[in-house]
Parts: structure tokens; C-alpha cells; sequence
């Protein structure tokens, strides 16, 4: 006889598994024990004859475990048709497999292992170990010079910025127009690296309403607010631009 | 500009011009240059172009016309030949644009001596000119000879331009003697531009969302292209009417006829091997068999009932490959039932063993195995009376392949044999199901013996119970009655139904 | 010349591997039983970039580079009876008579030794034809017995014997919400510690991701291993393109890693392509070079899942092949540029990169993918794949802080401290990736 092809599930596994119908049934558990980490005499196999349907039959039930009965019985006297599914169910009450399953758990983030600041600073062939041995990054020593010389750029163009400025943005996702509403430092945005201006724009081309993460910052309508960089920014005589000023676009 | 010219706009649309003129004294717009266009894309449209109860011209789409100044700035300047497009797609000089992420320049790798290659048109196997706002051949200054040097070209793609007819097409093509494959997709063909398209290797020709008719792919289209074997006539608008008077028959070449997303709701007649009627209406199979067809995609249609999939079936015994799904006699079933009752219905064989026979449903490949399984599911829920079969000469064969008795009753209603019942046991403990027939006049200590015996590990039979909802009231306490009160009553004393549930209760020390 | 072997370890390896040589068979115009397709006098592909995948016997036959190893009999017996049987010579079929039970330890110490040298011959033998052997190739499942443990053996073995060679991987990674067995997170973790340090540049596949496609894009309504196996061989066949086609980025296995992989460990392309649609849409689906480069981007045509929005770019690489010009692929990345998705971490010593194959892709016959006539195949190296690793490493613990199983592992001769040993090399590489993601002069045009 041939070996033939089954779906062998469990509340945590799935997955398509050749069986030999002379296998005895006490190999078989041992077999699905591998698979679904269940143990044998825990081990109740229903046998859906077809995979889709919900009618089956249980064909070795964990209450009446027997080793030896196993031994002497073959799968072949189960008639098990291929393509067809076994399901195993995991009778044991003190079963941890469950705890295995995480997938609907988030909270379980925090609970695995964490290698320490120390210990990841010590390995050789390690990401950080390689920035520092290269001098990149932060590691680089023009690296703070530029951060500062960007800082120091924005922050000169900020100080011709004053609150209530018609202004228009820049190199940035086309021409916007709106006002300024807001200008300095965000702790919670970027631990207050940067100076940011705030816009509450004309139109509704934002992306908020004057607040990051819940903290408010200005007011204005949804979607009219945003931060950027000064450098993005440029104030003048930028009025409110008519969406209806060119009657050679309607239609009828 | 002319009636029927085609233009585009500055937001990706496409329209034709149906109407040139002024409106009248009394309106705004008075005194300018005023466009009636009907829209590809209806949906864009604002009116069937009538204004203030004037009608100033025809939509062939409802809804889909609308009115411009003739200046309006979002109607596209661009109207190129076809050749200078060629030129500026396939004939430019490498320019670095300088491409940053940030700090860094995109690395472009070999695309100087793809250019250079490109440049010899002797080279191009494929062209793709796509959406270029080309409405001819040649515009000023262009060399008529260059043509001539497209001779390797295989693949063609001038789809959603602005040609209005075929005889452009036909100047473009003629030039391109090793051509294969046209895609015409999204342009529009009107009877007063157009004259035979004549080629002798074309053999792909994609007409789609085109809205060309049928006389005229029946005139300008079949005749002059011998070697024509897969013709795409998708989102054309066609009606049952439309596809009756399509020509096939002195074409045998043809091999693929694509005919989605019309307007069909009768599965047509067409004499061809791939027939493409996804997302139609259709809901009904004729009374005619279909030899020829042996790939069919009839994917979002209306097929309602497992009656049609009968039908169609039957009339079309040759199937080796079909798509169905999405049709709304699968809406109650989950993937899986589909699957079975499709499996069982039509003749289907493992497609590494066979080239007769469905082997190919809804993108699988079916196997000897799923298609066993799925039969003898089938076969035993025909029986139970769940499923229904209208195709004796399916039925037939489906029990002589697994030696099954015929069942005399007709299969199709529900006679079943009055001296027996089919009863549905369900266990409380794991709610496994198990069916089974019974004589309908054992007493239910017999029946509480065989249960014991098949399900229970001869649980003693004073150890559980067994009882039924009635009514069909499942779950409802109100309708709970035990069937063992006296254990020499008979199962036909209660009011059992075929297929009744019957729940068995093992007592709990 | 420069020669790539092939090695398909596993029944997911073999299963792959099948499909990927029944589609480069195609390409390059070779038959089922490995000689020239009728009309043909030499193979398609030129003569250079052909060989670098097959060889050519005196009777004019074309063998393919490849090696396909199993513990059991069942996959490799489907090949020596398959519609490709011929294409092999009968020593490029190695299949050992007990499995690996799912388990690493099985597959890297026990049962896998005892097949190892015999592979590790008739690789010397393959190697011995070539005149200039580049690297290696593998396909292995992350999550198997087999796939896992001799895969890893294997690696490590050819980074003795052979030193430098490339070694590249494509490494069926466990899919997110079921799993195969209940030790996947072991195996995963045991072998992407052994092989850290001996693959050049590894290309993951989850087939949750991949099933999902056919579902979406195919409308297969119930995929199986053949649709999910096809449409990988497709995104493989991308990827080697350059290597077996005249190309012009990555024509060499080693260039991989200089333009995907800044460090070495860090070397994790997440693997996107487009476009993928059915036979039957084909004529009226999009695909123009704007329409697949910005599909490209899409988490729905990414091999694993994960979302980039969330990361850092350390590289990309967008390989065209087909009918495309140059114009509209610097027109389609300015546009992707545009929408902002890209942030390159400036300090990388690798960039963004444009190759352009001509070779169109092929359809393979009996499958629903259309052949499209241009196609793009995105690698980019960017942080979120991290989140694969979180993920995986998370399910990893759960099982070890109870010592859930271990006792096999053990039982087949593992310390228990290998456990450990690679977890926490594990845990190095999230903070790797994690580091690599910092330090970076945000773009100017930054907007929040």
C-alpha cells in the first residue's frame, strides 16, 4: 500500500503531511507529537474523511489511551481516505501549548528575552560595534557639526518668522498657502531636536488639526494643520488663493 | 478641432468632441467657442448633452456628455504623430536627472547603452506607446521612411490614444510586417474613419474598452487578418443582441474571444476554445451544445442556481479549464463547498494525467485525490437529499465510478423510502456528528443499543440519553424532548424529520 | 564563465526548485528532457549569461546546475518520476531514507550527517565542471527539519570548502498565523544563527504573503503549493535574470551583496513584484512602468510581510526586464520619490539602484500568472523586515522560557546552550537593525 497525503491540524498547527497507512497507530502518535506537540496519551484524532466539511469521526480518543492497544492496531483499519483531514485535539488540562499561540497577544511584547545595553555593546560583529569601528553615524565626527549646522540654518530662518505670517511652502508637495501659527522646538515629535513651524493652511492640505500624538500645539480645522521645517516655509504677500478665479475651467 | 475628434485632459481623461458651436445669447458662455464632449469614463460626464432643455448632441453612454469652452485649460494641447512619440520614447540621448533620496543619487545602470540600442529602431521587438495623445502617423517634418525600420517590431502598444478610426491604424501596421500582438485598447473607431485593417501575421488584437461595434469588427476586422487567433473585446458595451450577430464561423484561426465586462445575459454561441465572460450578467446556459469551448472564465456573472451549473455542464461537455467563482449560487457556501460541488458536477480529471476533461477550476490545478474526495462527499449528500443533481447522465456516471447503487426515486425530489429514516447523532461531549439510516419502526431501545455500540464504546444505555428538538427549534429548551421516556416506543412514534438532529447526553457521575 | 549551483534542500527547497527550473527551462528554450525546443540551434540567453545556469553535454543536451537534497524519498521521488525527469542526470537527486521529524537537530547533527558527505561529493563534482564557479545558490524553508538543519549544514560546510564564493539564500520563512509545527520558532532561530555568518545575501518568502497574492491578484480561490510555487519561481526568475540574461545591475552573484547588504549580517533584502495578474485580465490590467513601479511600493506585492512606511532604506534595487525605456523609469522613481515612502539612511555605504534586462518575462504554462511584457522586481534592505525576526523570536520565547520541547533537540545530541547561544544572537541582530535605522539626517522635506 501506498503512502498517502493528509492535512494533519491543530489549534496551533496546519500543514500537509505524508502518512503510510502500515504505520501502527502508537508510531503515528508519536509522529503527531512532532508535529503538534502533543503528547500521545493526550492525543484524540478526529477524522474528517472531507477536509471542508464538519462531519467527522473520532477515531482514537485520549480518555480510553491504551499504548499497547495502539501498538497492535494499524491505520489502515481506519480506512483513511487521502487528501482527507485529521484534527488533533490537545486533551491535556495542564496543556501549555495555548500559551505558544500568540498571535492575538500584544502584551506579550515585553515578556521575552531582552539582551542588555551592556551585552549588545560588547559583541564584536555587532551593527554598532562596526559605526563605531568605521566612524558613521553619530560616530562620525562631522556628524554633530552638520546637525548643528542644519539646526542653526533653520533657526535663522525661523527668526524672521513671527506667528500670524501669511506664508506658502516650498520644495514640499507643491505650492500651499496658509498662516503661521506656531514656531519652535516639539518635545514630543523629535525630543526637541529641531525648530518646526506650525501652518494652518487655507485649504484642508494638512495633516492634522494643530496637535502630535494628543498634545495640542495650535488650533485649527482637520486636516489644515502641519509642522515643517523652516526651510520649507517662505512668508510674504501670499493671499488666499480663489480655487474659483479661472472661469475657463468650468463646466457644464 | 472636428466632430469626433478625441482629445484628452490635464487630469488622465479621455473624451470625443460631439458637438462645435456657440450656446445661445442668453447664456454666460456666450460669444466663446464652446465643446460638447462625451466622456470615456461616464462617470466624468454631467449630462446626456442637453442643456437648459436643448439637446446639442448624442451620448452613446448615458450620463457621459458634458460641456467645455473650447479654451478650457485642462484640455490637453498635445496632439502628436505617431512617430514623433516614437522618437521621444525610443530615440533620446541619455540624460542623468539626477534622481536623490536624501543624500543619495540614484545609481541608473546601463541606461546610456539601453538607449543606444533602443535608438536603431532595427532593434525594437516592442514598442509601447501608451497614453501619448498620438491622433496620426506623421505630423510635420516627419521621415514617412521610419516605418520601414520597425520591421523586427513583434508587440505594439498604442493603446489610449486619441485615434478615432482605423485607417491610421491600418497606416501604422501595414508598415510593420513581422507585427504579432496590437493593443487598440481605449481609443475609439468611427465608421467614417475607419477602413479594413489587412495584415498577415497579426495574430493578438486587443479591441477593449473601445466601444467598437459589432459590423464593424465583423467588416473591418475578421476578414483581412488570416493569421488573427485571440481578439479582446472587453468593456465594449455588447449586449445579447450585439454578440448574436458576430461573425466567427469562416474563422476557425480564432482562438480566444474575450468578451468581459459587457452587457450579456445569455451565455452566447460563439464556436471558439477560450471564451472570456467575466463580469457580465449572464444567468442563463441555451439549449445547445458547445463542443468547441474548452477554457471558459465566467467569473462575476449571475449564475443563481446549481441548475445552471448543470446546464452548462451539459452544453458544454468539453471544459478543461473554467473560472466561476464570485457567481451568486456560491454567496451562501464557504470556498471549500464550492469546490466539492463543482468538482462533482463536471467530468473533471487529475491534470497531470489527462488533456480531456476539467482539470483546471479556478486557478488549481485539481488532483486524482481532491477529486475522489470530493465526488464521494457529493455523492453522499445527493443521497441525504442536501444537494441536488439535474444531470442524470453525471448522476449515472458518478455512481458507476465507485460501484454505488443507483437510488430508484428521482434524484431531484425528496421521495425517500417511508420505512426508513436518516438521522443526524450529535454527541454533547465533542459534538461530533454522525448520520446514519434507521427502520423507522425499531424501539428506541434499539436504537439507544446501536448507538452505544457505533458511537459510545457500549456505554451501558442507562448511562446517557438521547433527545431532539422539535419543530426545528434547535437549541431551544422549550422544544426539548427526550425520545427515552419509554424505551419501547418507536422512532416513527415521535415526530422525526429526515435528517433530524437527535442529540445524545452521557450522564456525568 | 561564470558558473552558479543550485542547491534545493527540503521538501519546500525541492518543491521551489522544481518550479524555478521548469521556468528557466523555458526561457532559455529548453525542453522537458533538456534538449533545444524545435527551431532553436542554440539556447536563448546568449551563450554567456545560459551557461552561468546550465551545462551542455556532448550529445548536445543541457543539464541544469542544481543539486536537490532531502532526507526522505517522497519529494525527490516526484522529481525521478516528474515531466522533467530527463532534465537530470540521476546524481543530482540525493534522498535519504529517514526524515528530520521537523527538527533542526535531526537535520543539522544526526540524520544530516550521515547524508552530508555524499553531498558535499557531488558537489565537488559540479564544481569540478565549471570553469570559473561563482557561488551557490540555495532554496530551504527556515521553519522544516531538513530546510532548517542540513540546510545550515550545508552553508556552513561550502563556506569551508569554498571560501569566499557567494552563497545566496531564498528562505521560506515561517508564515505569521499558522504554522507547520509547533517548532518552527526553534528551527528558525537555530538556523538563521548558524547561517549569520555564512550566507552573502538571503531573500525571504512567506507564504502567507505569497498565498495571499493568488488569492487577490490570481483569484485562485484555494491556492496550493503548485500556485504559491509558481508564482515564486517567477520572482526568482527576476532576480537571477541579470545573472542568466544580458542585464545590467547584478550580473554577478557577489554584486548582490555590494549593492544590497552594508554589513554583513544586515543582509535581508525584503523581496517586492509586480505586476501579477491573471491570463485571463491580462488584456486590460494596467502595466505600464509608472503602474509597476508604484505597485512595487505596495505591501500587498511584498514576499513578506511587513511594512516598510515603518522603516529605514539601507538599499534598493529596482530590476526591470522587459519592454521599458529609460525615460519612463526615471519619470516612475521620481514619482515614487515624490510620495516620500523611501527614507535612505545616508550613512550606508549602499544606494538606490536602477538595473533594465531585456529579457521579457515567460509565462509558465498550466499556471494563472500572465506574462506581462515588462515586469519589475523590487530588493530593497530596509528595517522593517526586523519586525519578521521580532516576531519569530517572540514566539521563541514563549516556548523556551517553559524548556517546551528542548528535550528532542537535546536527544539528538544538541547543548542546550546552542539554544541560547542563538537567541541571543538573534536578539543582536534586532538591536542590529535597530541601529542601522539611526543616525540618519532625516530629509528636509519632512511634514508631520
Amino acid at each position: 500500500m501506498t503512502d498517502i497525503s493528509v492535512h494533519v491540524t491543530s489549534k496551533i498547527t496546519s500543514s500537509e503531511r505524508r502518512i503510510s497507512p502500515q504505520w501502527d497507530l502508537h508510531y503515528f502518535k508519536s509522529r503527531l507529537e512532532l508535529i503538534t506537540g502533543i503528547q500521545p496519551q493526550f492525543q484524540t484524532i478526529q477524522y474528517f474523511p472531507v477536509t471542508h466539511s464538519n462531519e467527522y469521526v473520532v477515531i482514537s480518543d485520549a480518555q480510553q489511551y491504551d499504548e499497547n492497544r495502539d501498538q497492535s492496531r494499524r491505520l489502515v483499519e481506519f480506512s483513511i481516505v487521502p487528501n482527507s483531514r485529521l484534527h488533533i485535539v490537545d486533551t491535556n488540562p495542564d496543556s501549555q501549548l495555548d500559551d505558544f499561540d500568540m498571535m492575538d497577544d500584544e502584551d506579550q511584547e515585553q515578556a521575552g528575552f531582552q539582551l542588555s545595553e551592556e551585552d549588545y555593546a560588547k559583541r564584536t560583529d555587532s551593527v554598532l560595534n562596526w559605526k563605531q569601528t568605521n566612524k558613521l553615524g553619530r560616530f562620525d565626527p562631522s556628524f554633530n557639526d552638520v546637525k548643528k549646522q542644519q539646526f542653526e540654518e533653520n533657526a535663522q530662518i525661523a527668526e524672521n518668522f513671527k506667528v500670524g505670517d501669511r506664508c506658502r511652502t516650498i520644495n514640499i508637495e507643491g505650492e500651499r498657502r496658509g498662516v503661521i501659527r506656531y514656531i519652535g522646538k516639539i518635545d514630543i515629535l523629535d525630543k526637541g531636536e529641531n525648530i518646526w513651524v506650525g501652518i494652518e493652511f487655507d485649504e484642508p492640505v494638512g495633516k492634522n488639526n494643530g496637535t502630535i500624538d494628543g498634545v495640542r500645539l495650535f488650533e485649527c480645522r482637520q486636516n489644515h494643520g502641519s509642522f515643517v521645517k523652516p526651510k520649507q516655509v517662505e512668508v510674504g504677500d501670499f493671499p488666499e488663493l480663489d480655487p474659483f478665479d479661472s472661469d475657463d475651467d468650468d463646466e457644464l | 478641432m472636428q466632430l469626433y475628434d478625441r482629445i484628452s485632459t490635464t487630469d488622465n481623461e479621455l473624451g470625443t468632441i460631439k458637438f462645435i458651436g456657440q450656446l445661445p445669447s442668453a447664456h454666460a458662455w456666450a460669444g466663446t467657442l464652446v465643446y460638447g464632449i462625451e466622456w470615456d469614463n461616464s462617470s466624468r460626464g454631467k449630462n446626456d448633452g442637453t442643456l437648459d432643455d436643448v439637446k446639442y448632441f448624442e451620448v452613446d453612454v448615458i450620463g457621459a456628455g458634458s460641456f467645455m469652452k473650447a479654451n478650457n485649460k485642462k484640455i490637453c494641447k498635445r496632439r502628436a504623430s505617431f512617430i514623433q512619440s516614437l522618437y521621444e520614447e525610443y530615440h533620446t540621448k541619455y540624460e542623468d536627472q539626477e534622481i536623490r533620496f536624501g543624500t543619495k543619487i540614484v545609481d541608473e545602470l546601463g541606461f546610456d547603452k539601453l538607449n543606444r540600442i533602443q535608438s536603431n529602431f532595427m532593434n525594437l521587438k516592442s514598442v509601447s506607446l501608451s497614453r501619448k495623445s498620438i491622433v496620426n502617423v506623421y505630423g510635420d517634418g516627419d521621415e514617412s521612411s521610419i516605418l520601414n525600420t520597425l520591421v523586427n517590431v513583434i508587440n505594439l502598444d498604442i493603446s489610449f490614444n486619441l485615434f478615432n478610426g482605423l485607417s491610421v491604424v491600418q497606416d501604422i501596421i501595414g508598415n510593420l510586417r513581422n507585427l504579432s500582438s496590437l493593443n487598440l485598447n481605449g481609443n475609439r473607431f468611427f465608421t467614417s474613419n475607419n477602413s479594413p485593417l489587412i495584415h498577415t501575421n497579426l495574430s493578438i488584437l486587443k479591441l477593449s474598452t473601445t466601444l467598437i461595434t459589432i459590423p464593424t469588427v465583423n467588416e473591418c476586422i475578421l476578414p483581412n487578418l488570416p493569421n488573427l487567433s485571440e481578439l479582446y473585446l472587453a468593456s465594449n458595451n455588447y449586449n445579447d443582441t450585439d454578440i448574436s450577430h458576430l461573425q466567427l464561423q469562416s474563422y476557425p484561426n480564432i482562438q480566444i474571444i474575450d468578451l468581459s465586462f459587457n452587457m450579456l445575459t445569455i451565455f452566447p454561441s460563439l464556436p471558439i476554445n477560450t471564451l472570456l465572460l467575466s463580469d457580465n450578467y449572464i444567468s442563463s446556459i441555451p439549449n445547445q451544445i458547445q463542443s468547441s469551448i474548452k477554457t471558459l472564465d465566467i467569473r462575476h456573472n449571475k449564475l443563481n442556481s446549481f441548475k445552471v451549473i448543470d446546464e452548462l455542464a451539459i452544453h458544454v461537455p468539453n471544459l478543461t479549464n473554467l473560472r466561476i467563482n464570485k457567481n451568486p449560487v456560491f454567496e451562501v457556501d464557504d470556498e471549500e463547498s464550492m469546490f466539492v460541488q463543482l468538482l462533482a458536477r463536471f467530468n473533471c480529471h487529475d491534470h497531470k494525467e489527462s488533456s480531456t476533461g476539467l482539470t483546471y477550476v479556478n486557478g488549481s490545478p485539481l488532483n486524482n485525490n481532491e477529486i475522489q474526495n470530493a465526488e464521494l462527499y457529493f455523492i453522499s449528500k445527493v443521497k441525504i437529499g442536501e444537494y441536488e443533481i439535474h444531470n442524470p447522465v453525471r448522476w449515472d456516471a458518478l455512481l458507476q465510478k465507485y460501484n454505488m447503487e443507483p437510488i430508484n426515486e428521482t434524484i431531484t425530489t425528496n421521495v425517500y423510502d417511508d420505512n426508513k429514516i436518516k438521522l443526524q447523532i450529535i454527541h454533547n461531549k465533542d459534538h461530533s456528528i454522525f448520520s446514519r439510516v434507521f427502520l423507522n419502526n425499531i424501539t428506541i431501545l434499539k436504537l439507544k443499543g446501536t448507538l452505544s455500540r457505533i458511537l459510545l464504546n457500549n456505554l451501558s444505555i442507562l448511562k446517557f440519553s438521547v433527545y431532539y428538538y422539535m419543530h426545528g427549534e434547535e437549541e431551544d429548551p422549550e422544544a426539548k424532548e427526550y425520545l427515552d421516556m419509554n424505551l419501547f416506543s418507536q422512532i416513527n412514534e415521535f415526530n422525526l424529520n429526515y435528517n433530524q438532529r437527535i442529540y445524545i447526553e452521557v450522564f456525568t457521575q | 564563465m561564470r558558473e552558479v549551483i543550485s542547491i534545493n534542500v527540503g521538501q519546500a527547497g525541492c518543491q521551489i526548485g522544481n518550479a524555478c527550473w521548469e521556468l528557466y527551462s523555458q526561457e532559455h528554450g529548453i525542453r522537458p528532457d533538456g534538449f533545444l525546443q524545435e527551431g532553436l540551434d542554440r539556447p536563448k540567453g546568449g551563450e554567456e549569461g545560459f551557461s552561468t545556469f546550465f551545462s551542455e553535454t556532448g550529445s548536445g543536451k543541457y543539464v541544469p546546475r542544481a543539486l536537490y537534497v532531502d532526507l526522505e524519498p517522497n519529494v525527490i521521488d516526484e522529481v525521478r518520476t516528474g515531466i522533467y525527469k530527463d532534465l537530470f542526470h540521476p546524481e543530482q537527486l540525493i534522498a535519504g531514507k529517514e526524515d528530520a521529524a521537523n527538527n533542526y537537530a535531526r537535520g543539522h547533527y544526526t540524520v544530516g550527517r550521515e547524508i552530508l558527505d555524499d553531498v558535499l561529493d557531488r558537489v565537488r563534482r559540479m564544481s569540478d565542471q565549471c570553469d570559473g564557479l561563482q557561488g551557490f545558490l540555495f532554496t530551504h524553508s527556515l521553519g522544516g527539519g531538513t530546510g532548517s538543519g542540513l540546510g545550515s549544514l550545508l552553508l556552513e560546510q561550502l563556506s569551508i570548502d569554498y571560501g569566499k564564493k557567494s552563497k545566496l539564500e531564498f528562505a521560506v520563512y515561517p508564515a505569521p498565523q499558522v504554522s507547520t509545527s509547533v517548532v518552527e520558532p526553534y528551527n528558525t532561530v537555530l538556523t538563521t544563527h548558524t547561517t549569520l555568518e555564512h550566507a552573502d545575501c538571503t531573500f525571504m518568502v512567506d507564504n502567507e504573503a505569497i498565498y495571499d497574492m493568488c488569492r487577490r491578484n490570481l483569484d485562485i480561490s484555494r491556492p496550493n503549493f503548485d500556485s504559491l510555487n509558481s508564482l515564486i519561481a517567477q520572482v526568482v526568475s527576476s532576480v537571477t535574470a541579470s545573472l542568466r540574461f544580458d542585464g545590467s545591475l547584478n550580473v554577478d552573484l557577489n554584486e548582490f551583496q555590494t549593492n544590497l547588504v552594508p554589513y554583513p549580517r544586515i543582509h535581508f533584502p525584503l523581496v517586492s513584484y509586480a505586476p501579477v495578474f491573471s491570463k485571463a485580465r491580462a488584456s486590460h490590467e494596467a502595466n505600464s512602468v509608472a503602474e509597476i513601479t508604484a505597485a512595487c511600493f505596495e505591501p500587498g506585492n511584498q514576499l513578506v510581510k511587513c511594512d516598510p512606511r515603518t522603516g529605514k532604506y539601507m538599499a534598493t534595487c529596482l530590476l526591470y526586464r522587459g519592454d521599458v525605456v529609460t525615460r519612463d523609469v526615471q519619470n516612475a522613481v521620481a514619482q515614487a520619490k515624490a510620495k516620500k515612502t523611501v527614507q535612505l539612511v545616508d550613512w550606508c555605504p549602499t544606494g538606490f539602484k536602477i538595473g533594465i534586462c531585456y529579457q521579457p518575462p515567460t509565462a509558465i504554462k498550466g499556471t494563472e500568472l500572465a506574462a506581462a511584457n515588462r515586469a519589475v522586481c523590487m530588493l530593497s534592505n530596509t528595517t522593517a523586515i526586523a519586525e519578521a525576526w521580532r516576531r519569530i523570536d517572540r514566539k521563541f520565547d514563549l516556548m523556551y522560557s517553559k524548556r517546551a520541547f528542548v528535550h528532542w533537540y537535546v536527544g539528538e545530541g544538541m547543548e542546550e546552550g546552542e539554544f541560547t547561544e542563538a537567541r541571543e544572537d538573534l536578539a543582536a541582530l534586532e538591536r542590529d537593525y535597530i541601529e542601522v535605522g539611526t543616525d540618519s539626517f532625516p530629509e528636509e522635506e519632512e511634514e508631520y
